[in-house]
């Protein structure tokens, strides 16, 4: 039995319900974010870890309290649980992305309807009055990219952004994670001018916690390291060692 | 040591985030590569400084996979050129 079998809370009402695997080098995070009887979902996960990720939510919350899911780009680390899952969510539910991502994202034939955070002032108020907003992380790493930051939390769900390579993952950064964190970056992002740019439109916002849907949870000092080291690195088309063809 | 301590260096910092110290530890004992993990400095290695960084890098393969590898190949290459050394082949 270990802490991970469970749903761990990372900041008051948010949860991570993702699936810890020993032996993989890169992991998934699903994220529930619970406000009064309507709760959020963020990159809902795989669809071969579907049944544990619902397991967790529902230790949670009833999953028809789920009003929205918010996929920040439409790779199938986040997505593809979505069309199993949403037969259990509010029959209200809606799915968050960014217009760029939906077109693609409706490929997974998911049923739902839409909610377009570029045709919506990139922000989404709950019922309690809560706001999130979307902040557009374009091209990194896909063209329609969006990250979350909860005002209430201070919680910025950074989807691909701040995420690592870990064999050794815990929930929480350890000592070694900028490395880690590099290593996920370098090769991933499209480049150095793409990444800086949006890292600093990041750090307009006043975020407190960073929960990145592959990689740990990075809080204290480590927000602001992680964002410097961001925004100097060398990364994406222009560093990595094409081969010629 | 020689010219390719830097790298072997820059490499071992990566994998210890990648692969964790534990896994970092058993490679370098296995290579007989001394590590300084408070300093975060090689402190020494036995013969040529290319065949070691391969042997690291084939090591580093073994236990994580491709993902291992393509996590430092990026910083290893830019290193090297700007210290205009080549590099063995499994960075190629």
């Amino acid at each position: 039995m270990s802490k991970y079998d469970n749903a761990l809370e990372i900041a008051p009402g948010v949860y991570w319900v993702g699936f810890y695997d020993k032996n993989a080098g890169f992991h998934c995070n699903p994220y529930l974010l619970v406000d009064g009887d309507e709760a959020v979902l963020f990159d809902a996960g795989t669809k071969p870890h579907y049944e544990i990720i619902m397991r967790k939510i529902m230790e949670v919350v009833n999953p028809i309290n789920i009003t929205h899911i918010v996929l920040h780009h439409q790779d199938p680390d986040l997505c593809a649980a979505v069309p199993d899952m949403e037969r259990l969510c509010s029959p209200d539910l809606k799915i968050v992305s960014s217009w760029r991502a939906g077109v693609l994202i409706a490929y997974y034939g998911i049923k739902s309807e839409f909610y377009y955070v570029d045709r919506n002032n990139y922000q989404l108020k709950l019922k309690s009055g809560r706001t999130l907003k979307f902040i557009p992380t374009p091209f990194c790493h896909c063209p329609g990219s969006i990250v979350t930051f909860d005002e209430k939390t201070g919680v910025l769900f950074s989807s691909d952004l701040f995420g690592a390579f870990s064999f050794n993952w815990d929930i929480e950064a350890g000592p070694y994670y900028m490395e880690a964190m590099k290593a996920f970056h370098e090769p991933y992002m499209a480049s150095k001018e793409i990444l800086r740019r949006s890292i600093e439109r990041i750090q307009k916002y006043p975020v407190k916690i960073i929960a990145p849907q592959h990689g740990s949870v990075l809080k204290g000092d480590k927000v602001a390291e992680a964002m410097s080291i961001l925004k100097e690195l060398d990364c994406g088309d222009e560093f990595i060692p094409w081969q010629e063809v | 040591m020689d010219a390719y301590r830097n790298l072997i260096e820059i490499l071992i910092k990566r994998e210890l985030g990648i692969l964790g110290k534990e896994r970092v530890e058993s490679i370098l004992k296995e290579l007989d590569i001394k590590f300084d993990f408070e300093t975060q400095r090689v402190i020494s290695y036995d013969g040529n400084g290319k065949e070691v960084l391969q042997q690291l890098g084939e090591k580093i393969l073994d236990v994580g996979g491709e993902i291992a590898l393509i996590g430092a190949r990026v910083t290893i290459f830019l290193n090297a050129g700007r210290e205009n050394l080549e590099l063995p082949p499994v960075f190629s």
